[in-house]
């Protein structure tokens, strides 16, 4: 018996319009994850990959081509799967300040999920906030501030620790640790993957920084054009035929 | 010696909260001279952008801002500021998220034909090919084309180089980026540091260039200033500094930077502990509790900037 994938995508094509007619952003594009997988998408900028988080995550609407959360298509979806597919599958934000609703403060920004996700009571929302908070090393004192008081890097850190406040079983990161300092995105880094080793949290990790992909990610998609291009096993990486990955990994050095 | 282009001293940076104050700056001094390349690094939230907005006067109006800063001689702190009337012409800034500094319901070439009208007094015409002319000086294709496009049209490498050519557009004497490469690929970040560093030579503006990424420093900056917790904790020249840090903050910052080739087995390696809380009064060295070397009097006294570039009493005592 087979299992299946948590995600699957299967001949996704996204197109926007634009002042010369209708560009395809994303051209029939599959690949899938599976349970507890932690993969990897790179490729240069423009070629499509926050438009393809975004679709996965419907908040972008597509053209045609299905998307499956666990084994179900989300345009079939019922009440019930609707509300697991959306507690079980967390978008970071590639621009930190835009995720975030300025009129909110930052407790209630990141502890609004759970009022629409949970039904767990004010204790223990306030309990998850607490430990959330300290995941990812945010003082309990930015609680009641607004995003523009916050730095780019504060900003965004209240937005992971938004989506992982749920608990989902698939995070898609779209450059989720780009605007901190080093010491901060290997913090970062180091609690994804302590959450994929403790509970099984699946990644789509985007990111333009090759070796932090190579460092936590089993298996990169290379991206080009709207279409997947290679998919390969991280500890193969140096084996790659194509050109393209090629130059990437040369680049990234 | 020729006089310092921005000169900054004893900046403070607070906001009030109900019963509580925010510390974004405890007291930066710092020179900036024309021609000079200067990179700005440190911890997220340890007052870079605050420092320079304030420059820019770009500030809230909630800021309780202390100190001076004197750009050409003129003071922007007291009295009337003439910082409206520079900012954008003597000085320039390319903000921290290219999104939200374009305005998304104007297309790109109003946004710069706005400016150029405004400061140059240019007719429509003249601005027009000015800013044609711009974008392909950041070597923006199809420069002609994409003055009729709106922001969300661009891709982020694209934005990033439409923000560029719009600082760009006066010609200023100062231009601030504020990590002007963040969330690109490794190839347009790479184009984008070669670009600023061709506009450094033939412009000879003083360039500061606000980043996380060490690995970009060496190739656009003489010199790097670090913060840590509200202010500059040391300043050097790029060489000496990436292999000699006398900062232990420095040091781990540099240690931590260069550990992404790792053992996938293992952790990361990072700083341990937290950033000071910008609500605590600092009483002694904001680093102390993280540091490895730390010595009594860093829990005691606030170690100073001076003349040896750092502000540490370890690094003070080895000499
Ligand atoms: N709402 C939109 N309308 C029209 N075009 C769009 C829209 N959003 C994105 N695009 C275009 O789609 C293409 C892909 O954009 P996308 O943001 O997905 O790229 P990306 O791979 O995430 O790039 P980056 O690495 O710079 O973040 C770009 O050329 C962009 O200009
Ligand atoms: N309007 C504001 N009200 C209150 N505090 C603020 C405000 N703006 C900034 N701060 C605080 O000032 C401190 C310095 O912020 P700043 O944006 O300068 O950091 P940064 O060094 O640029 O960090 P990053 O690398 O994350 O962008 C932060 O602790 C931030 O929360
Ligand atoms: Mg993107
Ligand atoms: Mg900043």
């Amino acid at each position: 018996m087979s299992v299946s994938p948590l995600l699957a995508v299967q001949d996704l094509t996204v197109s926007y319009p634009s002042s010369v007619g209708h560009i395809e952003i994303i051209k029939q594009l599959s690949f899938a994850i599976a349970q507890g997988e932690v993969v990897g998408l790179v490729g240069e900028s423009g070629c499509g990959k926050s438009t393809l988080a975004k679709a996965v995550c419907h908040l972008a609407s597509y053209q045609a081509g299905s998307i499956q959360w666990r084994g179900n298509d989300l345009a079939h979806l019922n009440p019930q799967q609707l509300q697991q597919y959306r507690q079980g599958l967390q978008l970071i934000f590639q621009s930190p300040q835009d995720a975030l609703d300025p009129r909110m403060t930052i407790a209630q920004s990141i502890m609004e999920p759970l009022d629409y996700l949970t039904s767990l009571n004010l204790k223990e929302k306030q309990a998850r906030l607490v430990a959330v908070l300290a995941e990812v090393g945010l003082e309990q004192a930015f609680a009641g501030r607004y995003p523009h008081e916050l730095s780019g890097g504060q900003c965004q850190r209240v937005n992971i620790a938004r989506a992982l406040i749920v608990k989902p079983q698939l995070l898609v990161c779209d450059e989720a640790v780009s605007s901190l300092d080093v010491s901060m995105q290997s913090q970062i880094i180091n609690l994804l993957r302590q959450l994929h080793y403790q509970h099984g949290m699946s990644l789509l990790y985007i990111s333009h920084d090759i070796n932090s992909v190579r460092y936590l990610c089993d298996r990169m998609m290379v991206m080009r054009n709207g279409q997947i291009v290679e998919d390969i096993a991280t500890d193969r990486i140096e084996d790659t035929k194509h050109l393209y990955t090629r130059r990437l990994l040369s680049l990234s050095i | 010696m020729t006089a310092p282009l921005l000169s900054i001293d004893d900046l403070q940076i607070r906001y009030s909260l109900d019963d509580q104050t925010i510390h974004a700056l405890r007291g930066v001094t710092l020179d900036i001279y024309a021609g000079q390349s200067t990179a700005v690094v440190g911890e997220s939230g340890s007052g870079k952008s605050q420092l320079f907005q304030a420059v820019m006067g770009l500030l809230s109006s909630s800021a309780e801002v202390s100190g001076s800063i004197h750009f050409a001689n003129q003071s922007l702190l007291e009295g009337e500021s003439p910082v409206k009337s520079l900012r954008g012409k003597e000085m320039s800034l390319i903000m921290q998220n290219a999104m939200t500094a374009l305005n998304p319901y104007l297309k790109i070439g109003v946004q710069l034909i706005e400016v150029l009208q405004y400061h140059q007094g240019m007719s429509y015409q003249e601005s027009h090919q000015s800013a044609i002319n711009m974008l392909e000086k950041v070597q923006l294709k199809q420069a002609a084309q994409c003055l009729q496009r709106y922001p969300h049209e661009l891709s982020g490498g694209m934005q990033q180089r439409v923000l560029i050519a719009m600082a760009l557009l006066c010609h200023p004497k100062l231009l601030i980026a504020d990590e002007p490469t963040t969330a690109l690929d490794v190839s347009t970040q790479q184009e984008i540091v070669n670009l600023l560093a061709q506009i450094h030579q033939y412009e000879k503006n003083a360039l500061v260039f606000i980043t996380h990424d060490l690995s970009l420093v060496s190739k656009l900056c003489q010199r790097i200033v670090v913060m840590y917790a509200g202010r500059v904790i040391e300043v050097g020249d790029v060489s000496t500094l990436m292999t000699k840090a006398q900062h232990p903050y420095t040091q781990a910052l540099l240690q931590a930077a260069f550990i992404q080739k790792q053992d996938r087995d293992k952790p990361l390696v990072h700083i341990k502990g937290v950033p000071m809380n910008p609500m605590e009064e600092d009483q002694g060295c904001a680093f102390a509790p993280r540091c490895h070397q730390v010595m009594a009097q860093c829990n005691q006294e606030i170690p100073m900037m001076d003349d040896s570039g750092v502000a540490c009493f370890i690094a003070k005592g080895e000499r």
